[in-house]
């Protein structure tokens, strides 16, 4: 409930509101039994009237109460859920985790679906029902003790033995049934990249057969649910015969005339308490949700405000491994950038530019950077550094939104325009919306970053390559915005523009093996050179 | 909404549904029995009829079991079967809406399942119990059901006069509430640049405005959706209200009911116009899982490739393209295109980026049908070395062997290829984990397993995507010589960017104003 403090209000009131009007539904059905025990007695006829019009106004009162209960308890979720999302999105800011894959971001909102049920579906309820149990108990004892002790025993079955039997049942499914997606969506994931290959080996088939086989596997967790949500009513059905006729057996002798109440009462309060069972069934399942959205804070220092500008990035002895993996992907790494400069990190894919970079933009104990002589205390270049990575990040929102980072960015529409019309995106108006999957080319989420470089202009460009995915034309002119600049550190396959960068770094497999300017490193005739003879025997 | 469900199924669910009413009603023929005994006799209840009451509603109770069971196995059902159809849209283009498939099949789908689990069984329950107790009620106590039919229209009435506007506030409220999900899922997603734009303020800003916005718009929508639930329920009780007003004027005034109709009456109503209250809710429900329903159709709507439109069983040659049209819609790369390939040899092919040298090789594959004209090979023993790598979750030995080759095969293989070295330095070797790039793989050593991958299975016909990025020198010139040598054995067609590898083409062609144009000698 802790989640809950700051709707604390809402609740008080909701829950109230929500045992009123279960009341008030209860006393009208057994007010409807008890008139007509009544009226066979020839009672005066205002009783009967006065019944009926109390019946009427409970009704109203019923609706009401609901009406209004409704409104809080949902008020109080969605500010729960938006406190949640925003304190989430917070840490996971503070995080490097990576967020990319559909798999991670299927599970968060699977998590906040199973949140908004909390309170909605699952405490609320409960808890009004349990109220409701509790005042129906003491009511009963005007009529008499077996009445109560089958009412508490009906009661405590339906509310805490039934949802607490099939708790762990449901939870043990549920984490089988997560086990199934997972494998489900890393074989899916590969039958889909790999499918060309699949393809010529004539195995599509075989595999689409494994993915059915996941199918078929949901499906059997699925019925299994079924089968659990199904007994669990039935279950509910069971004492609720078992009390119509014990309470027939107890009441019959002494107060005949209120056993029609207290039936019509009696199946009432079952019509409200039986919703509650499954949804209670799954609170485990909700509350480990819950936890998972609530992990511990992780404190990320933000970066020290410092007015010194960054003037040169040093990097002693870098080694770096992927968390969870023993190899090295980077070693050995001694190099220096400095502002006013420009410097290429060339090597085939796989040999660590990427890694290289990360490593630049998210800071590292190897990686120090300086104002003019002395360390600038900073810990990353963000600061002073606008940043093209490998993967591009888009927003549904418009190309606005998009290029400005929802306001981040000052610029005007006309300035977002002519930048369009340059990257020859003019379909696009700052107005449109976009969508961050499928839609966008890899080129067009290039050009996009590109704009939003050009518009953050900070000192220090860091772009891994820029112009892969692009024509002749386009890469021209991304590489003529780039050499205007002073300082940039590129990681490029594009070798054509490789003359005009002040310094050259190579890397084979994560090791720095040559580095210096263009005109020594052709002279020397090395990794460089033949790089760049091989380039120019490309077609 | 239109309920998709075969008939056998309708009419299996209706009888089940009816076995189950019929069951209740008994039941409360009997207890109504009872209770008349009770109060008005004043009498010991007698042994039959409550034996009688509790069987009716242990039959009802296990009716009702069944009735879900086997509705939500049915459903599970025909959301697999829905599932295998998405499945079977996936082709090699497919990667590159790869998130919008996996959306469909992890998302949409499940959001689906309610529709198909909970909505229509519960609307078919729903609509033969109405019926039922209507029925019923004509012959308990026929008033009653004259009131219960003069009320229910009301709730269709009301929704037609009042609701359309709350349904389609729901609508937009579900549409809203699914766009602050998207846009936090998106910051979530692209948390990186928020941060490489140090843009953390104005977005946790945004995002907290879009959030009290969107609190204060949906609490107003879901007025008016809880106001028509108030009216659902004034609905009811005024129902419920009218015949136990009549009931009670019958008893009292005119004397011309028994206990039993009335007790019975009043057992049944709120039975009437509970199951009214729940259809106006459902309706609600059904709607939002329709939205996800059309996100999956529009991945059904594609077509796919048709069976294999290549004519295999030539003689002379291993790949034969007769008067070829290749395109995307009306947009067409080749027209009366044509391309020989002998069963040995290395075919060389070049042109600028965009122009449809991939294409090729996918008609060859047997992934793009022409729009015109013939493809023909002699056999499907096609081997194909792409341009991109793709590891996952695999290891070096699975990758290379793809389960058919034992381990000295593959060791053979990636010695013949100078890869072995590299491989002992792993911890495990050849049976090291690969999982997201985390092994240091050279642009050579991923082009030479690749190779690998196609060599160890020896095709008659291997396609290759040159890889644009470049190579060292020592790894071109070892990939050059193992194609030199099995170019004797083997037709090899290439997407050549390079050269160099012109040196050792036997044809070289390239694609220029929609044809295939050979150029002499191999030479460029």
């Amino acid at each position: 409930m802790e989640y809950l403090k700051s709707e604390r209000k809402q609740i008080f009131y909701s829950i109230l509101l929500g045992l009123a009007g279960g009341l008030v539904g209860v006393a009208l059905f057994g007010l409807s039994g008890y008139m007509i025990s009544l009226s066979f007695f020839e009672p005066p006829f205002f009783i009967i009237i006065l019944i009926i019009a109390v019946i009427k106004l409970f009704g109203m009162m019923k609706g009401a109460f609901r009406y209004i209960e409704r409104l809080l308890s949902h008020e109080a979720t969605f500010q729960m859920i938006g406190r949640l999302r925003l304190n989430y999105f917070t840490k996971s800011l503070a995080m490097d985790e990576d967020t990319h894959s559909v798999k991670f971001i299927q599970k968060l909102n699977q998590h906040f679906d199973r949140v908004e049920d909390y309170y909605i579906r699952i405490i609320y309820p409960y808890v009004t029902a349990a109220l409701l149990t509790l005042i129906l108990l003491l009511l009963a004892f005007y009529i008499n003790t077996e009445v109560v002790l089958i009412m508490a025993a009906a009661s405590l079955l339906l509310l805490f033995a039934i949802p607490k039997l099939f708790e762990g049942l449901s939870y043990k499914e549920a984490e089988k049934r997560e086990e199934t997606d997972d494998a489900f969506y890393m074989k899916l994931y590969h039958y889909i990249h790999d499918y060309t290959d699949l393809f010529v080996r004539r195995q599509t088939e075989t595999h689409k057969k494994g993915l059915y086989g996941y199918l078929a596997g949901i499906k059997r967790h699925e019925d299994k649910k079924a089968l659990y949500e199904s007994l669990m009513g039935f279950a509910a059905n069971l004492i609720q015969i078992a009390m119509i006729i014990l309470v027939i057996f107890v009441m019959y002798q002494e107060t005949p005339m209120l056993v029609p109440m207290v039936m019509l009462l009696g199946l009432s309060y079952f019509d409200q308490v039986v919703p509650v069972i499954q949804p209670a069934s799954n609170y485990r399942t909700v509350k480990d949700a819950v936890r998972e959205l609530d992990t511990a804070e992780v404190e990320r220092e933000d970066e020290a405000e410092t007015d010194k500008n960054i003037e040169k990035i040093i990097i002693e002895d870098l080694a770096y491994k992927y968390p969870g993996s023993n190899t090295n992907v980077l070693k050995n790494i001694e190099v220096a950038f400095t502002a006013g400069e420009k410097h290429a990190i060339i090597g085939s894919s796989g040999s660590g530019k990427t890694t290289l970079l990360n490593r630049i933009i998210e800071g590292d104990d190897a990686v120090n950077f300086y104002g003019n002589s002395e360390k600038a205390g900073h810990d990353t270049l963000i600061n002073d550094a606008s940043v093209m990575p490998q993967h591009l990040d888009f927003y549904n929102a418009t190309i606005e939104a998009n290029i400005t980072m929802f306001g981040h960015l000052k610029t005007s529409a006309e300035c977002m325009k002519n930048h369009l019309a340059e990257m020859e995106m003019s379909y696009y108006t700052p107005d449109t919306m976009i969508t961050h999957t499928g839609r966008l080319s890899g080129g067009e989420q290039k050009r996009l970053h590109f704009i939003r470089m050009m518009i953050e202009d900070k000192q220090w460009w860091v772009m891994d390559e820029p112009t892969a995915r692009l024509d002749e034309k386009l890469r021209e002119k991304i590489w003529n915005h780039v050499l205007d600049r002073e300082t940039a550190i590129v990681s490029t396959h594009d070798l054509s523009r490789l003359d005009a960068f002040d310094r050259i770094s190579y890397m084979e497999q994560g090791e720095i093996i040559e580095s210096g300017s263009y005109d020594d490193l052709m002279n020397e005739k090395g990794a460089v050179y033949h790089a760049v003879l091989r380039y120019a025997d490309n077609l | 909404m239109k309920i998709n469900i075969p008939a056998k199924y309708l009419v299996l669910y209706v009888l089940m549904c009816l076995g189950a009413v019929s069951a209740f009603i008994l039941f409360g023929h009997n207890l109504s029995l009872i209770l008349e005994d009770i109060v008005i006799r004043a009498s010991t209840p007698d042994s039959s009829p409550l034996m009688w009451t509790a069987v009716f509603f242990m039959l009802f109770a296990v009716l009702t079991l069944t009735y879900k069971l086997v509705s939500q196995r049915v459903a599970n059902k025909r959301i697999e079967s829905l599932g295998r159809k998405v499945l079977d849209k996936i082709d090699d283009q497919t990667m590159k809406y790869s998130e919008s498939m996996l959306n469909a099949v992890f998302v949409h789908l499940e959001k689906y399942r309610p529709f198909e689990r909970v909505f229509i069984p519960t609307i078919i329950q729903t609509m033969v119990r109405l019926g039922a107790i209507i029925i019923a009620m004509f012959f308990i106590h026929r008033n009653a059901a004259f009131i219960m039919i003069f009320t229910a229209p009301f709730v269709p009435l009301y929704y037609v006069l009042v609701g359309l506007k709350t349904a389609d506030e729901s609508k937009a409220q579900a549409s809203q509430f699914d766009a602050l999900g998207t846009l936090f899922l998106n910051l979530i997603r692209g948390k990186n640049t928020v941060r490489n734009m140090q843009a953390e303020r104005t977005v946790t800003g945004r995002l907290k405005s879009f959030n009290e916005r969107y609190v204060k718009e949906t609490m107003d929508i879901l007025k008016y959706a809880f106001q028509s639930t108030l009216m659902l329920e004034f609905i009811t009780i005024l129902g419920i209200g009218l015949i136990a007003l009549e009931v009670g004027l019958q008893i009292i005034i005119f004397e011309s009911i028994t206990f039993y109709a009335a007790f019975f009456t009043l057992l049944l109503a709120p039975e009437f116009y509970n199951a009214l209250k729940v259809l106006g809710i459902e309706f609600h429900n059904g709607k939002l899982a329709q939205g996800n329903l059309e996100m999956i159709e529009e991945w059904l709507e594609k077509e796919t490739v048709a069976g294999d439109y290549r004519f295999q069983g030539i003689r002379d040659n291993a790949i034969e393209m007769r008067n070829i049209k290749l395109g995307y819609g009306s947009e067409n790369l080749l027209e009366d295109a044509e391309l020989t390939v002998p069963e040995t040899g290395f075919t060389a092919i070049t042109g600028p980026s965009g122009i449809g040298k991939t294409t090729l090789l996918r008609a060859i594959m047997g992934l793009h049908a022409p729009a015109e004209g013939e493809v023909h090979i002699k056999d499907g023993d096609i081997g194909y070395i792409s341009d991109r790598i793709y590891f996952s979750d695999t290891t070096i030995y699975d990758y290379v062997s793809e389960g058919g080759y034992d381990e000295e095969s593959v060791r053979n293989i990636l010695e013949a290829l100078g890869l072995m070295e590299s491989m002992e330095n792993l911890e495990e070797g050849i049976h090291t984990k690969i999982v997201n790039h985390n092994i240091p793989l050279s642009g050579g050593e991923i082009v030479r397993l690749k190779m690998a991958r196609v060599l160890v299975r020896r095709p008659s016909v291997i396609l290759m995507d040159e890889p644009t990025e470049f190579l060292d020198a020592k790894t071109e010139q070892l990939v050059m010589s193992h194609l030199e040598i099995l170019k004797e054995s083997t037709a090899i067609v290439a997407v050549v960017h390079r050269r160099k590898l012109l040196k050792i083409a036997d044809r070289h062609y390239t694609l220029e104003n929609r044809r295939i144009v050979r150029r002499n000698g191999g030479e460029y």
